[in-house]
């Protein structure tokens, strides 16, 4: 669909990073910022690439802003308390990878509402937590780990000086042996030119 | 559910930030370098830092303040103890040093929900690691000041820079480690004490009185509430420009001499407003004791109406900044010099300099 939207029938095509193309109303486009910046007024020739997202994440984008098309207007962040049934439930059938790649997908679209309501579910994981705890969720290495990659690091690196220092003495003594009958040609050259000056000197 | 929360957008890890309270913040920018690095593009930005000084720890409260409005936030709670089980100790990077510490979650009542337990010989380097730390995440002009609820610490408190001002809350001070501590903390803006002086009388050119703003406030304790003469001390050599005396049993002759020295131009003359309030049920009799001053009525000309308070002394909570001197009686130094307005009561005693 091309034309540029202002009423909320208009339907466009968005395609995913698989090349899928499926239908979002202009209304519920309409809540992201990236879209209205870019295709709104100029309107969108052919499907719109979002291709950067796969269309499981795209779906469940687009299926948040279908919902909260009759919402009020957005007016800064909602306490996760104050979240409804639906928007609970929206948030609970996604799993781990899911979420990253919706928070990502709604930055990117800059759809306020939703990056707001991720924020503060990530929020609410980090509330009342402990250093540790925060650390677990997250996954940040703890100052142990930290200290332990840090000693791995060191014992690799010395491990790769050691290589280093061993290989270049290798090869300096490889350089030795070789320059030696070169140094042993050019003796011998010496030598024999030596001799030959005698041998005319002496004629 | 966990998140690799360094791997998200910049823009939404600032607005996960932005939804915590500011001691969730602190605790997460102790996580690690990187997510310390992630606070600080949030941009705190507190008009004022303050270092409470407990019995054994210290917590620092960020203070957000305008005129119209003010809000507290703690934002770290250490505390010093003797022991630690070293299977509950974690190594943590504080202010660029590594340091073993234990997180202890408080009681929900509590204004921090968690304490960081350092191990006490330690103290000097956690308070230096701690300032490091601060001056890190706030990088802007933000005012650092002090409140000891204890003495144990005063000492240590030579660590922390640029105090600007300072709320002793104790049951008694010596005059000379007052003094010493001025010394230490040299330039303060404001000082208030709530607590009782003892030791060397004031002298002259004590540091106490060169304070732009000075408050003293009575305790409960009935003995707190008599100046006695550490407190005359200060009125007579004051050289600020606030001074007030809130909740305290003062002596009117005290202020009276006050007034008569400001009006010869022999002292007072930063002074621009003093404020002395007696605790209440009672009152302290004035009439004879002012009798000896020429004070006028206000002509609605010679000054204006309101007077405009605003001493910048950051732990007196005032009522309003704005007074309404119509009803006060004006007095004029001597010499045709300034005119200054009073209000005397039973119960209070205001003093107003006009610019």
């Amino acid at each position: 669909m091309t034309s540029p939207a202002s009423s909320s029938e208009v339907k466009y095509l968005i395609e995913s990073s698989e090349g899928n193309t499926f239908d979002v109303s202009g209304a519920a486009l309409r809540q992201s910022n990236t879209f209205n910046a870019m295709f709104l007024n100029i309107g969108a020739d052919g499907p719109i690439p979002f291709t950067d997202y796969n269309e499981a994440t795209l779906k469940k984008v687009f299926e948040y802003c279908e919902h909260s098309v009759n919402e009020e207007n957005y007016s800064g962040p909602k306490h996760q308390d104050d979240l409804s049934k639906w928007d609970l439930n929206f948030f609970n059938e996604m799993d781990q990878k899911m979420f990253i790649d919706v928070i990502n997908a709604s930055n990117f679209l800059d759809i306020e509402r939703l990056t707001s309501y991720c924020c503060e579910r990530i929020a609410r994981m980090l509330r009342g937590k402990n250093t540790q705890e925060m650390i677990k969720v997250i996954t940040l290495p703890t100052a142990e780990e930290l200290e332990a990659k840090q000693k791995v690091e060191e014992k690799k690196a010395a491990a790769a000086k050691k290589v280093a220092e061993k290989a270049a003495e290798t090869a300096e003594k490889t350089e030795t042996l070789e320059e030696l009958p070169v140094q042993q040609l050019v003796q011998t050259t010496r030598n024999k030119l030596t001799r030959k000056y005698l041998s005319f000197s002496n004629e | 559910m966990s998140l690799s929360f360094p791997k998200l957008p910049s823009v939404v890890q600032l607005e996960v930030l932005k939804q915590l309270e500011l001691q969730q913040v602190f605790m997460l920018s102790l996580c690690s370098e990187k997510m310390k690095r992630v606070v600080q593009y949030l941009i705190m930005k507190p008009t004022n830092l303050v270092y409470k000084f407990l019995d054994n720890g210290v917590s620092v409260v960020a203070i957000y303040d305008n005129s119209h409005n003010r809000i507290d936030h703690y934002f770290a709670n250490v505390e010093f103890v003797a022991a630690i089980p070293s299977d509950q100790m974690k190594p943590m990077k504080l202010g660029g040093n590594t340091i073993s510490y234990r997180c202890i979650e408080e009681a929900p009542k509590k204004k921090c929900s968690h304490t960081l337990h350092y191990f006490a010989p330690e103290e000097v380097t956690v308070l230096e690691s701690l300032q490091r730390h601060m001056k890190d995440l706030f990088r802007f002009d933000t005012r650092v000041q002090l409140l000891f609820n204890s003495l144990n610490c005063i000492n240590m408190s030579r660590i922390i820079n640029d105090v600007r001002d300072t709320d002793f809350i104790l049951e008694k001070l010596d005059t000379e480690q007052l003094e010493n501590y001025l010394t230490i903390h040299p330039g303060q803006d404001s000082l208030v004490l709530e607590t009782k002086l003892t030791g060397p009388l004031l002298r002259s050119d004590s540091k106490l009185c060169s304070i732009k703003g000075i408050a003293v406030q009575g305790t409960r304790d009935g003995d707190h509430r008599n100046p006695g003469l550490h407190f005359s001390e200060l009125i007579n050599n004051f050289g600020g420009e606030y001074l007030f005396f809130i909740d305290v049993v003062y002596d009117v002759n005290d202020w009276a001499q006050l007034i008569r020295r400001w009006k010869s131009k022999e002292a007072y003359h930063n002074l621009k407003y003093v404020d002395t309030t007696a605790p209440t049920g009672v009152s302290i009799p004035f009439e004879h004791t002012m009798q000896q001053f020429d004070f006028v009525e206000w002509d609605g000309q010679r000054r204006p109406r309101t007077f405009n308070l605003d001493p910048k002394i950051v732990f007196l909570k005032l009522d309003s900044s704005e007074e309404d001197c119509s009803e006060w009686m004006d007095i004029q130094q001597d010499g045709g010099g300034k005119w200054a307005s009073v209000m005397l009561s039973q119960k209070s005693i205001y003093f107003a300099v006009w610019d």
